[in-house]
């Protein structure tokens, strides 16, 4: 098992599907056609703009601006963290029950759940967020019903409660899909032993189900978190005053005032975070992953002794 | 793991090999492509005034040269023809750019330099050729109203005045369309004393208007606001609120804002840089093009003969109107290419509070 440890894809994969050993062989021949990718779409434009961020070379001018309090950068650096978290956590909120009921139905209630989960994912984000702007608007389709029901009125536009729906909308698939897809691949005899065993439904869900997803969870939440990290268009089109993001900063460095540099060096700061938080959340895998793997293994899977 | 760390290693060599031939052989294009006849590729704003461009500029360019134009869907911006030119890999023969950016992008030696023994002066208007662009289209903004809050058209004092007329007022993120200078002829600064703007007291006086004051992304969602009603006034151009007005919504615009420009630019490079300025010399000669330009966007082109035909309705609604001069400020293209980022820095930390 420790010879495998340093290996990528996640474990339950390799456990569910039967075959882990054929696969890990076939992986050679495209390991260098990966570095190749990687070295060419990440590391090189990720130097690049490390050592743009650092001009005039070398000197560290343009990070003092960013953390100068006289400025506004470090409160939009918050911000747009502050903002990220918020929304992962109601994205995983709303997800994991979406994703629970959509694993547990067959037939066309799996399908009609999945089609109203990706459908809007098809259409563009502009067009959405125009679309919320009509409905949150004091006038709109959203306090006309409230007005009709004798609720009374929001002010909901141009709030950060309207980022966060608007981003929540757009995550939620990014979440649900991985999700989804560790949930359909739980054995579910597993469940039936659990149940066999004494274990009623909530302890069933808890230790069984919620285990064995943690993967597929984890990966939501990494991939939701770093995606709204960079949202630019719902910040600028419901935010209003008070939600500038990053990317909303980093934009108008580059566009308005072909400040490369600067922007280079904002951009810089948030990889820097990120990638110090990123093993922070990859722990949460690997324990779990081993955890699992007893489970499977004391249950007897079809991978055998690996 | 050798055999992987080999593998990547000579990655990595071919990568910035790929690279680095990628960037030489554009310039080799560079050199040779600037011959004769072809195409010239222009990007301009787009939307229903990129239709206009097309009728006013392109078509008529192409019937008289011969020559093709691409027009592509894509926005043209300061940084995007720095980052073009810096890389030596210029996609665009004729890019359109704000006022202020094109002299920014001139002063960094961005651009091509206007061939004035092609293009004539004496065809073009007043202040209509720059060093490094003619201009596209000089457009008047100014405050979007609803006739049904506002019996008469609004002064920017007004537009600032919430207590006399309530509601919301809709303002741009994008600065360079005038949002501080609004401020400024809000709170009592006499148009002609707009430059150099006072920063400080352009933001507190949209502090004033607290939650009242809200800031657009796009003029499209102020138009939006306006036409719903959420919003009283806004800060608009007048081809937004022109096509609301004739759908016959209650609102109007009064044309009190910037006096601002447009202007068509060749960066520097550009592979059919010849035919760039062949371009050039046609739109500053070509009267029925600014006329064109002038009845379906009510923007003025370069043409110095551009009004020439048009109704005393549409002469009444364009800058170059002594009505519109009277009451509209005309932007100080030099002060925002030298201080915009100065400006840009004190309005986020307004927006971001």
């Amino acid at each position: 098992m420790e010879g495998h440890s340093s290996l990528l894809p996640p474990r339950p994969a390799a456990l569910v599907r039967a075959r882990p050993r054929q696969l890990l062989g076939q992986r050679r021949w495209w390991a260098p056609l990966l570095a190749a990718l990687l070295l060419c779409l990440l590391a090189v434009p990720g130097i690049e703009l490390f050592e743009s961020s650092l001009r005039p070379f070398p000197s560290l001018g343009h990070y003092d601006r960013v953390f100068d309090s006289a400025e506004p950068y470090r409160g939009v650096i918050f911000d747009t963290f502050d903002i990220a978290a918020l929304s992962t956590l109601l994205t995983a909120a709303v997800g994991l029950p979406f994703a629970y009921y959509a694993s547990m139905r067959s037939g066309w209630k799996r399908t009609a759940a999945l089609l109203i989960l990706v459908i809007p994912f098809f259409t563009g984000i502009l067009v959405k967020n125009f679309a919320w702007t009509v409905i949150f608007q004091d006038s709109g389709a959203l306090n006309d019903a409230l007005g009709a029901l004798g609720l009374g009125h929001v002010d909901l536009l141009f709030t950060r409660t309207a980022v966060l729906i608007g981003m929540v909308h757009y995550l939620l698939p990014l979440f649900v899909l991985p999700v989804y897809a560790s949930l359909v691949k739980i054995d579910p005899r597993l469940k039936l032993a659990a149940r066999s065993l004494g274990a009623g439904p909530v302890v069933t869900f808890w230790l069984v189900t919620i285990r064995l997803a943690r993967p597929g969870v984890v990966t939501g939440t990494i991939v939701v978190f770093i995606v709204s990290l960079g949202f630019y268009v719902t910040p600028a089109m419901l935010g209003g005053r008070g939600n500038l993001m990053v990317a909303n900063v980093i934009d108008t460095s580059v566009r308005k005032l072909a400040d490369f540099d600067f922007a280079a060096a904002l951009a810089g700061v948030v990889t820097v975070i990120v990638l110090a938080l990123l093993p922070i959340a990859l722990r949460y895998v690997r324990p779990e992953a081993s955890t699992s793997d007893s489970l499977m293994g004391a249950v007897g899977s079809k991978g055998g002794p690996r | 793991m050798v055999q992987r760390t080999a593998a990547a290693v000579v990655a990595l060599l071919a990568c910035v090999g790929a690279l680095s031939a990628c960037g030489s052989s554009d310039k080799d294009a560079g050199a040779g492509g600037s011959g004769g006849g072809g195409s010239i590729t222009v990007a301009g704003f787009g939307g229903a005034y990129g239709d206009a461009e097309k009728a006013a500029y392109y078509d008529p360019f192409t019937k008289a040269t011969g020559i093709k134009v691409k027009i592509l869907q894509a926005e043209p911006s300061l940084g995007a023809v720095e980052l073009q030119v810096k890389r030596k890999n210029v996609i665009w023969d004729i890019a359109e750019l704000a006022g202020p950016d094109q002299i920014t992008a001139c002063s960094n030696g961005s651009l091509e330099k206007v061939d004035y023994k092609q293009v004539r002066k004496a065809d073009l208007a007043a202040g209509k050729g720059f060093e490094c662009g003619i201009v596209s289209s000089s457009f008047t903004e100014g405050i979007g109203y609803r006739t049904d809050k506002l019996h008469k058209p609004p002064t920017w004092q007004d537009f600032f005045d919430t207590q006399r007329f309530p509601g919301k007022r809709t303002m741009e993120k994008y600065i360079q369309d005038g949002t501080l200078e609004y401020a400024l002829l809000g709170d009592g600064v006499a148009k002609e004393g707009l430059y150099p703007l006072d920063l400080d007291r352009a933001i507190r006086k949209m502090e004033g208007l607290g939650d009242d004051l809200v800031l657009v992304d796009s003029l499209a969602q102020a138009s939006q606001l306006l036409s719903s009603g959420d919003a009283a006034m806004i800060q608009t151009a007048s081809g937004r609120i022109i096509p609301l007005k004739n759908a016959g919504l209650p609102v109007d615009f009064a044309p009190i804002g910037l006096r601002a420009d447009s202007a068509f630019t060749i960066p520097k490079g550009a592979k059919n840089a010849a035919n760039a300025q062949k371009f050039l010399a046609f739109i500053a000669s070509c009267a029925s093009c600014s006329q064109t330009m002038a009845r379906l966007t009510a923007y003025s082109g370069p043409n110095k003969n551009g009004a020439d035909g048009l109704s005393a309705a549409q002469k009444a609604l364009l800058p170059t109107s002594p009505t519109v001069i009277a009451q509209a400020p005309a932007q100080d293209n030099q002060w925002w290419s030298e201080n915009g980022a100065k400006a840009q820095a004190a309005f986020d930390k307004f927006a971001n509070r």
